[in-house]
């Protein structure tokens, strides 16, 4: 059964008189509990592919299936919801409210969906401390590094018990060590609760760390590889990096 | 462990209070742009209405417990004391207290006497010395003394007896016992005993406290009115008194009763000339005090559009994250709404502050002391509504634009607004309104009723209309200075200068505001040059003359001749001001001056100044042949009045029709309804032969100084001639009115200091947004110094665009303020361009806008390379 389903999709854009085609009819699903790493070169339309997976673009045709819902029919508002309660997101640049702590920034979908935080108390308390920040809860995000920002935004995106959860280069912006934490937290949340995560990423070590990798050139998918995680990380890897030279990624 | 509880976070409310808290510089400045705002609309609405109510209950006081007053129509004058039976038989009259006034000088002073104008027109109180005689067995009634010494005169005694107030008495080093003399029409100087001391509370109040009260008898016998009072104050049963409709029955009764040439009014209503003679200047404070709110709306809207702009990413994140466009919206107008009312609450503090100090300047000039400032609850609430109103109209457009932000914006690197609908916007409306606007002011003929209204919108349309244009005039004017930037701030200046080009919305807010403050001191200063430069050019041409001859007292027509006698003396001529009451076609009447003139001398002395009539000649002829008047264009343009209408003054012989000959620029008795008609008119409605003024035109060789000595001391030693040389009065008069306009240069400041506030917050901004391109550009070997100059050298631009836009849409503004003044009050003046105004507000722009960037080009500087080019 998809969690989340993208059938015959295509993205167009319109820079000055040209148009550029940035997805081509593409056939896209994730199923419930799934790890996606979706890796491609620049412009080959994987970050395309997540913005209108997690409904924050519109589709140029085709249909994007989310939780049973057509989110490419939506009116904004609507899509919205959709966004608030059933999808995370993660960003590179982590995108913590500067002037909210980390508990704070956790409850933030929980705020703007109306609920009583205080009775999401535990609830929060408990993320943080799964991501190993339970003694930081009140830090502001600029007393915290890098690494324990984005453990912050892991926690806010899984606090909604979202359907599925999107990251655009998670660890883009971290040093080795803070990115392979973030990683073994995403794989964590996914085998622990059953979470779906997709994540886009340029980076074949980080890609390793999903059950299957999704590979993208010139707006189409062109080849998808299964993960074993068998054989340790490593072999994953050379996996991942063999089927790029052969696609000439 | 962290804490959840004290969060009630329901709502957004939680991120808009830290938002507040974290940027509290910005919130401080968006706070000031709501404070001056409502600051200056509650200082001026204050200083006018605490005016209007000192007025009104100094008049209150100083009439005790009299219920209503019985006066001549004519103001001033005097009417048999057989009135006083024929009041006390009217059924409900409880008690009648007659009154007399003199009005004179102590006999020590009138060598030294001058007349004191006041804006209105009319003496300060003060200036002269009242001699009041009260029948004081009947005053009992009515008011209460306050002797603080010696004794009240009895009703009986006939010994020239008076009682001072204690003030003046001090001031003048007089004690109870000692004599004090004062001038009288027919004895000279006569001494009066002092026999007591009042306190300058109830009737010691009136005229400033320069006050003498006497008996009756006394005061009839020294300024030989035998017989006769001014004034009658009665005291009615307390029933009627209490219901107001039936205390306005009888007053209508009694003043039927009592024939057309007395009038009966409410002591309070008496303040009501006075009030109105501050009308049109009062309409002019309130229209600036607006455009400072407006002023502070650029401001508030400039910081929340800069909000906007430095969150973008992190709206986007709210909007990625399930936030709709609504509940974004909402967000910013809860800060708006939050900073209103904080700011509105201050700003109303700040307001009673600034109006204390208000206060005082009106007091200097209007002739009415404003002691205490009163403010009235519900206008400081209405204050805060409008200032709540205003900022979140202000908010509603950065509101829209953060609504409008893409969940998008919160994966980019560098999150950053479409600014580029600012050049089209401003082609497609900025000339359109101007050109809209301009037609509205110029065009169309509005009512009087509704000209203030839609004109005051009209000039905020018009400061709309031109902040339009600043976008499409940034980059040719910007090119068009870039050789004197590049001049003074070398090749950073180049990078500093093409910079302002980058923000276009930016840009234009800082512009706008800087506009608006050097717009309103050069409109200002526009039309204070104007006012200024047509009333001397009046007194120079029309009032003529190069002496004027007064006395504390009304002179004698045979001053005429013997001036003339005088070798130095070329022609004379003279004038008498009497108060009356005018009837225009309408049916409106108000409190007006009868100026009476010469026709006969007039010409040699002075000029006319014809808008519409008969040439001066035909004019005076048509003067002299009786029973016409020529107005001023303010009161023709107050009364709609034209050549050949005919408009009813109150008379010694009732009232009668006076055709008018012709409109006149005039601006004789300043804001006072004036008219002036000829001396047998005078002599034949309202029987007065004496003078007040005599014009005297000299020689060319004269001497000034020798011929002022001859006048006061050979033939004015027994008259006591004062002589006042034209430069003394144009003096007089400019001292006047720059008190007058000192208010509206109060509101200026504030315009300057918020457009000031406006280029801090703009600049402070680019170099917050620009930290990775400073780093960048430091990386590249740009010393400290340079960034400095760079950012300076944009500030300097923006600073100059605003001085240009400023003078420009000021010498409109000054255009369009002449306009307002012709359609409000009537007043014909020419437009003045006021050059040192110009020059100088350019360099506060300038100025204002380098100064403004010097912390935020040091902030500039310390950027630390490394962090820049980490990350934003």
């Amino acid at each position: 059964m998809s969690v989340l389903e993208a059938k015959m999709v295509t993205k167009q854009y319109q820079m000055g008189e040209v148009t550029v085609q940035a997805l081509a009819e593409v056939d896209f699903a994730v199923a419930k509990g799934d790890f996606v790493a979706v890796m491609g070169p620049s412009g080959s339309g994987k970050s395309t592919l997540l913005h209108l997976l997690g409904g924050l673009d519109e589709p140029t045709s085709g249909e994007i299936t989310l939780a049973g819902r057509p989110i490419s029919r939506l009116s904004d508002d609507e899509v919205t919801i959709v966004r608030r309660r059933k999808v995370g997101f993660i960003f590179q640049f982590f995108n913590l409210v500067p002037t909210l702590s980390a508990a704070e920034n956790v409850a933030l979908p929980l705020l703007i969906d109306g609920r009583n935080i205080k009775e999401e108390q535990q609830k929060i308390i408990n993320l943080l401390e799964m991501v190993g920040l339970g003694e930081r809860a009140d830090h502001k995000p600029d007393q915290l590094s890098g690494g324990q920002q984005q453990r912050v935004a892991i926690a806010r995106a899984f606090v909604n018990d979202p359907e599925i959860v999107l990251a655009d280069e998670p660890t883009g912006n971290l040093d080795s060590k803070s990115g392979t934490a973030v990683l073994n937290l995403l794989r964590q949340f996914c085998r622990e609760l059953q979470q779906t995560i997709v994540m886009v990423t340029h980076d074949p070590r980080a890609a390793s760390f999903a059950n299957k990798v999704v590979f993208l050139k010139d707006g189409n998918i062109i080849q998808e590889l299964p993960i074993a995680h068998n054989d340790g990380h490593e072999e994953d890897i050379r996996a991942i990096m063999r089927v790029m030279r052969e696609l000439e990624l | 462990m962290f804490q959840l509880g004290f969060i009630r976070f329901n709502s957004p409310l939680i991120l808009v209070f830290r938002n507040l808290w974290t940027r509290w510089v910005r919130t401080l400045l968006t706070m000031t742009g709501i404070i001056v705002g409502v600051g200056a609309m509650v200082a001026v609405n204050t200083t006018n209405k605490s005016t209007i109510q000192a007025i009104s209950s100094f008049f209150d006081e100083a009439a005790g417990r009299s219920d209503l007053i019985v006066e001549t129509a004519v103001s001033g004058e005097t009417f048999a004391t057989d009135t006083i039976n024929r009041v006390r038989r009217v059924p409900g009259i409880l008690a009648v207290a007659p009154s007399i006034v003199g009005v004179t000088v102590p006999a020590a002073e009138a060598a030294q006497w001058e007349q004191q104008l006041s804006i209105s027109g009319g003496a300060v109180p003060g200036t002269s010395f009242w001699l009041m005689g009260r029948d004081l067995e009947a005053d009992t009634a009515v008011h209460e003394y306050n002797l603080s010494e010696g004794r009240l005169p009895t009703a009986a005694e006939t010994s020239y007896n008076v009682v001072l107030v204690e003030d003046y008495a001090a001031d003048k080093g007089i004690e109870v016992g000692e004599d004090f003399a004062i001038l009288t029409p027919g004895a000279g100087a006569v001494n009066l005993r002092v026999i007591g001391l009042i306190a300058k509370e109830g009737i010691g109040i009136t005229n400033d406290g320069v006050l003498g009260i006497a008996n009756l008898a006394v005061v009839q016998e020294l300024f030989n009115l035998t017989g006769e009072v001014n004034q009658l104050e009665l005291v009615v049963d307390e029933d009627i008194a209490a219901d107001t409709d039936r205390l306005e029955a009888l007053r209508t009764e009694l003043d039927d009763q009592l024939g057309t040439s007395l009038t009966v009014k409410r002591p309070a209503s008496r303040g009501e000339a006075v009030a109105n003679s501050l009308g049109t200047y009062q309409l002019g404070l309130n229209f600036f005090s607006v455009v400072s709110l407006f002023v502070g709306s650029f401001l508030i809207y400039n910081a929340f559009a800069m909000t906007i702009v430095e969150r973008t990413r992190e709206i986007g994140m709210f909007r990625a994250i399930g936030m709709t466009r609504r509940q974004i919206g909402v967000m910013v107008l809860l800060e708006a709404g939050m900073l209103g009312l904080f700011g509105s609450v201050i700003g109303v503090g700040f307001g009673l502050l600034l109006a204390q100090f208000l206060a005082r300047i009106v007091s200097s000039f209007s002739g009415q002391t404003v002691e205490q400032v009163t403010a009235v609850p519900t206008d400081l609430a209405q204050a805060i509504a409008i200032g709540l109103a205003v900022t979140i109209v202000a908010a509603i457009l950065p509101a829209i634009q953060a609504a409008r932000v893409s969940p998008l914006q919160a994966l980019r690197i560098q999150a950053n607004l479409d600014e580029g609908r600012w050049q089209e916007t401003g082609l497609r409306f900025g000339p359109l309104t101007i050109f809209a606007t301009l037609l509205i002011l110029y065009q169309v003929p509005l009512r009087p009723a509704v000209t203030f209204p839609v004109g005051s919108n009209a000039i905020f349309a018009m400061l709309l209309g031109a902040t339009l244009c600043i976008p499409i005039l940034t980059k040719p004017i910007e090119r068009l200075l870039r050789p004197f930037i590049l001049l003074l701030f070398g090749n950073e200046g180049r990078l500093g200068s093409s910079n302002i080009n980058r923000a276009q919305g930016r840009t234009t807010l800082t512009v706008a505001a800087l506009m608006v403050g050097i717009s309103m001191v050069v409109g200002i200063e526009g039309m204070t040059l104007s006012f200024e430069t047509d009333i001397m050019d009046w007194v120079d041409t029309a009032l003529g003359g190069d002496l004027f001859v007064r006395s504390p007292l009304q002179m004698r027509p045979d001053v005429e001749a013997r001036l003339l006698a005088l070798p130095e003396v070329t022609a004379v001529t003279k004038s008498r001001y009497i108060a009356t009451r005018l009837f225009s076609p309408d049916g409106e009447d108000e409190y007006a001056i009868f100026n009476a003139i010469d026709p006969a001398t007039y010409l040699n002395v002075a000029s006319i100044r014809v808008q519409d009539g008969p040439a001066p000649a035909e004019l005076v002829q048509q003067l002299a042949t009786g029973d016409a008047i020529w107005v001023g264009a303010d009161v023709a343009q107050k009364y709609n009045l034209h050549v050949n209408d005919e408009v009813v003054l109150e008379t010694r012989r009732g009232r009668r029709p006076f055709r008018i000959a012709a409109i006149v620029i005039d601006f004789a008795g300043g804001e006072t309804t004036t008219v002036t008609g000829s001396w047998n008119d005078l002599r034949r409605y309202f029987g007065v032969t004496d003078v007040s003024t005599f014009l005297v035109r000299l020689a060319p060789a004269a001497s000034l100084p020798a011929i002022t000595d001859t006048i006061e001391n050979d033939i004015g030693r027994n008259l006591n001639l004062i002589v006042e040389s034209k430069q003394e009065f144009e003096d007089k008069m400019r001292t006047l009115s720059a008190q007058a306009f000192s208010l509206f240069d109060v509101l200026g400041l504030i315009g300057l200091v918020v457009g000031g506030l406006g280029v801090i917050n703009t600049m402070l901004m680019n170099v917050l947004e620009r930290t990775r391109e400073l780093g960048g550009l430091r990386s590249l070997g740009m010393t400290r110094r340079q960034v400095r100059r760079m950012i300076l050298a944009e500030a300097a631009t923006i600073g100059v665009m605003g001085g240009l836009f400023g003078v420009a849409f000021g010498a409109v503004l000054a255009d369009v303020f002449l306009v307002g003044l012709r359609a409000v009050g009537g007043f014909v003046l020419n437009l003045q361009t006021p050059y040192t105004a110009i020059a100088v507000s350019f360099v506060i722009a300038l100025v204002l806008a380098l100064a403004a960037a010097l912390y935020p080009a040091w902030r500039a500087s310390q950027v630390n390379i490394i962090q820049a080019i980490k990350n934003e």
